[in-house]
């Protein structure tokens, strides 16, 4: 058998496959995928952020200095 | 106004969605023809959207779509095949097109074909399908595959040598 024998011999067993279409919609996990990976803070931010007004708290100069500066 | 194109590229979701609905029957079609499941197909299509989402900032809008959704969708097929392994891959052929009007001779023949085609390496496989069944040309399966020409070439060479030798005696019967 030559090469394009062969080829047309493969492609015919292949073709005759019938698979099933896609019947339904994937967008809602889609957007579930998409939602979840949306980064959330974590709990080192909001630890963060309580160090913050904590400080701000204590020490306001702080902050005025701090906003003089920025 | 941007087009739809340029939209996805920054990040609407409108955008996004309206791509995902036009071209999620075709990612599936291609991904459930070399994977042959379709519950793992479904996945693997969100899974090859998602890597569109996040790659979408180096999407050319004056290129086709299609064709790079194509790009990610032959990767993530070939990932999961890879992950898979030979095993795992569903062996048995399901319903022909022409059903009952195809010849036991013939469906044995292609029973046969499809099992040596599906005991190549997921690698050989993938290129030999884009090659020998969709006739795309090697320049086009090498940007697809991140390979060169050659590189599709060698492995389109094996693929077809392993055939060859898996259905020697059926050939042999045959002629």
């Amino acid at each position: 058998m030559t090469d394009r024998e062969w080829q047309l011999m493969i492609r015919q067993a292949i073709e005759a496959e019938r698979w099933p279409e896609l019947d339904r919609d994937l967008w809602p996990r889609m957007q579930a995928r998409t939602a979840a990976a949306r980064p959330s803070p974590s709990r080192w931010d909001f630890l963060l952020l309580a160090a913050i007004v904590l400080l701000s708290l204590m020490f306001p100069d702080v902050l005025l200095h701090l906003f003089y500066h920025l | 106004m941007p087009g739809r194109l340029e939209a996805f590229v920054a990040g609407d979701q409108a955008a996004f969605e309206s791509l995902f609905r036009e071209h999620q029957r075709e990612v599936y079609g291609w991904i459930v023809r070399m994977v042959r499941d379709p519950s793992a197909a479904e996945d693997l299509t969100i899974e090859t959207f998602w890597r569109i989402y996040r790659s979408r900032a180096r999407f050319d809008p004056s290129r086709s779509f299609g064709a790079w959704a194509r790009r990610f969708a032959v990767n993530v097929a070939l990932d999961h095949l890879k992950r898979a392994g030979r095993d795992r891959a569903r062996l048995e052929p399901i319903a022909d097109a022409d059903g009952a009007a195809t010849q036991p001779a013939d469906r044995d023949a292609r029973r046969s074909i499809l099992r040596a085609f599906l005991k190549l390496p997921a690698a050989l496989r993938v290129t030999a399908r884009l090659a020998l069944v969709e006739e795309r040309p090697y320049h086009e399966i090498g940007a697809l595959l991140g390979i060169s020409p050659a590189a599709v070439k060698s492995r389109v060479f094996r693929a077809t040598r392993l055939l060859r030798r898996d259905l020697a005696e059926w050939a042999h019967d045959r002629s």
